[in-house]
């Protein structure tokens, strides 16, 4: 895929990435100049699109940002609506929403270790050939994220853009013998998600160590999803609603997606699995916790290959703490919290598979939207991954046998983050760009 | 209706029913492939031999070698809009289709993929609505909607010579 001149090497589509991207790496004199995360898909203008209409309508027109992770994107809206409210929901239902983000994280990671990222670690250009390869493996794969999707329809209505979630609860709960059949299910799951982890923890990644600033949620009681403080690697910690105080966002002339930078450096940082897990790793489930110990994995690991490896952990939480909610579920509360509207600004931030996802809502007395914003994990990691792929093209220049080489390494580099250029729209174009 | 429809027949040998999936997402012309299903639940159609899928993998979760399947998707390039094209798997012309889903598994890749894992029939239908509007979020065109109605129609027979 790569378009290849003197002085510019432009691989213009991503491939095994979600949405519309491309990068553009241009150097001088020998040497890394600029890279640039190119992102052309055009700005959708949900947040425009929501103001005036009810804040019940928030949660099913936000999961269609997003054709991969409408769970996040519904889980962020409501808790955020539910926090301008003033009011929160029952334990039964905070546990019924982690169910449904757990499903959300084992299609989401399924998906991308199995056929988008796991090739690149065999030098074969898809999960096709990988499937050749190793059969049993990229079989169990698509099991594991089979699985993910039943979830979704058990919980969430349906697996594409869950219907059932509400601002309050869930509009039904699923009967105990909906969520129980699924239990043999997910047991198997556990363990092929530990397999599968042990097979990503043996492949050969390459010698790249950053100084990042990995930022995540973080709860002192679970591993976060839902809720926590927004933490990072080089000390902060600060309630969702401070935001704003410690992030901004910026505009670039060759992305459609705001950049983002922390407030006090000016830099970008790093969001995701590698964040998660090494920011809340004793929160993990005892198998993943276990396993990550087994496999050696660091304290405090800084190559973003090993991506692959904490979305296994975190593929192995999912799926342990799936089979713990699914063993307890016994309905016994309300579906819904009522509430009345009233005039309010909430916050919430929940983790996407890709990391954080922060939106806040500002409603009027009769409960309609009077401004919305959303900001999603990739356009927050934009910064960070053209920063990873200057510094890895600049490490791999001497050696690399050409810009070919190059161009594919920038795109391997590219992938670990699993950017998900914001999408759901089928059709991919493909733009060659001629550089002179 | 689009007068340069193709007009195949849709017959498919004895056997269990076919699986109809229908490829798509809320955006415009987009919605093609959910929209058939849609209609094909309307006019009473068999829950359990529908599916409604926003990526191609997705297909492989219900899919199998036994079970005959029927893809039905928008497609852009194959005439006006709302043309009906219909394509039979494997075929040259959709495994070298450029890419054209959004997680870069394209419905030609997918069926390699699941070729390779053999957990796909033999033989598969693809039908294909040209479309015209692809906006974020908003309503699939007329030559579309009208094109899915006759689709479903069309198909709405297969499980009879089944």
């Amino acid at each position: 895929m790569a378009a290849v001149n003197s002085e510019t090497i432009t691989v213009p589509i991503l491939t095994r990435v979600e949405g519309e991207g491309g990068v553009t790496i241009r150097t001088r004199q020998g040497a890394i100049e600029e890279v640039q995360l190119n992102i052309f898909e055009p700005p959708r203008l949900f947040e425009a699109l929501l103001r005036g209409r009810p804040l019940e309508d928030v949660p099913d027109i936000t999961a269609r940002i997003c054709g991969i992770c409408p769970v996040a994107y519904q889980m962020s809206s409501v808790h955020a609506l539910e926090s301008a409210l003033g009011f929160h929901v029952t334990p039964e239902i905070r546990r019924l929403r982690r169910l449904l983000y757990c499903g959300e994280w084992i299609e989401s990671h399924g998906l991308h270790v199995h056929l988008l990222h796991a090739p690149d670690f065999f030098g074969v250009a898809s999960g096709i050939e990988l499937a050749r390869q190793f059969p049993k493996e990229v079989q169990r794969g698509l099991q594991l994220k089979k699985f993910g999707n039943r979830l979704l329809e058990a919980l969430g209505g349906r697996a594409i853009h869950p219907v059932n979630v509400t601002v309050g609860g869930f509009h039904r709960l699923p009967r105990r013998e909906e969520l129980a059949r699924l239990i043999p299910d997910f047991e198997w799951g556990l363990q092929a998600a530990i397999d599968a982890t042990r097979w990503f923890a043996g492949f050969t990644f390459p010698d790249f160590q950053q100084q990042y600033d990995f930022v995540a949620l973080s709860h002192p009681d679970e591993y976060a999803m839902n809720e926590g403080d927004i933490v990072s690697s080089t000390g902060m910690m600060i309630s969702v609603d401070q935001y704003d105080h410690h992030f901004k966002e910026h505009h670039v002339a060759h992305s459609t997606a705001l950049h983002s930078v922390r407030r006090e450096t000016n830099l970008p940082y790093f969001l995701g699995p590698l964040a998660r897990v090494n920011l809340n790793r004793d929160q993990l489930s005892p198998s993943a916790k276990r396993l990550a110990d087994e496999l050696k994995f660091p304290a405090d690991c800084h190559n973003p290959f090993q991506n692959i490896v904490a979305r296994g952990l975190e593929l192995v939480h999912a799926y342990e703490e799936s089979l713990s909610i699914l063993k307890d579920y016994h309905p016994s509360g309300t579906a819904r919290v009522e509430y009345q509207p009233a005039k309010g600004s909430g916050f919430a931030a929940t983790e996407a598979p890709r990391g954080l996802l922060f939106h806040h809502y500002t409603i009027d007395d009769d409960g309609k939207i009077v401004s919305a914003r959303i900001i999603p994990p990739t356009s927050q990691n934009q910064g960070q991954i053209e920063r990873d792929v200057t510094d890895y093209l600049t490490q791999r220049l001497p050696a690399a046998s050409g810009r070919e080489q190059l161009a594919t390494d920038a795109e391997r580099l590219v992938r670990t983050y699993d950017p998900c250029i914001s999408c759901s729209t089928h059709f991919l174009k493909v733009r060659w760009e001629e550089v002179s | 209706m689009n007068g340069n429809t193709e007009r195949a027949e849709t017959k498919v040998a004895l056997g269990p029913p076919p699986l109809i999936v229908g490829l798509g997402s809320h955006h415009g012309d987009d919605r093609a492939g959910w929209m058939v299903i849609e209609q094909l639940e309307a006019i009473g159609h068999p829950a359990e031999f529908l599916l409604r899928i926003a990526h191609s993998v997705d297909l492989l979760d219900r899919a199998s070698p036994g079970q005959p399947l029927i893809v039905c998707d928008a497609c852009q390039g194959s005439g006006t809009a709302g043309r009906i094209t219909r394509w039979l798997w494997p075929s040259d012309q959709i495994v070298t289709l450029r890419h054209c889903g959004t997680h870069d598994l394209s419905l030609g890749e997918v069926l390699q993929l699941g070729r390779t894992l053999n957990c796909l029939p033999e033989r598969i239908e693809i039908w294909g609505i040209e479309g015209i509007n692809w906006s974020s979020a908003s309503e699939p065109s007329q030559a579309v909607k009208q094109s899915v109605v006759e689709l479903a129609q069309r198909l709405s027979g297969v499980e009879r010579h089944a």
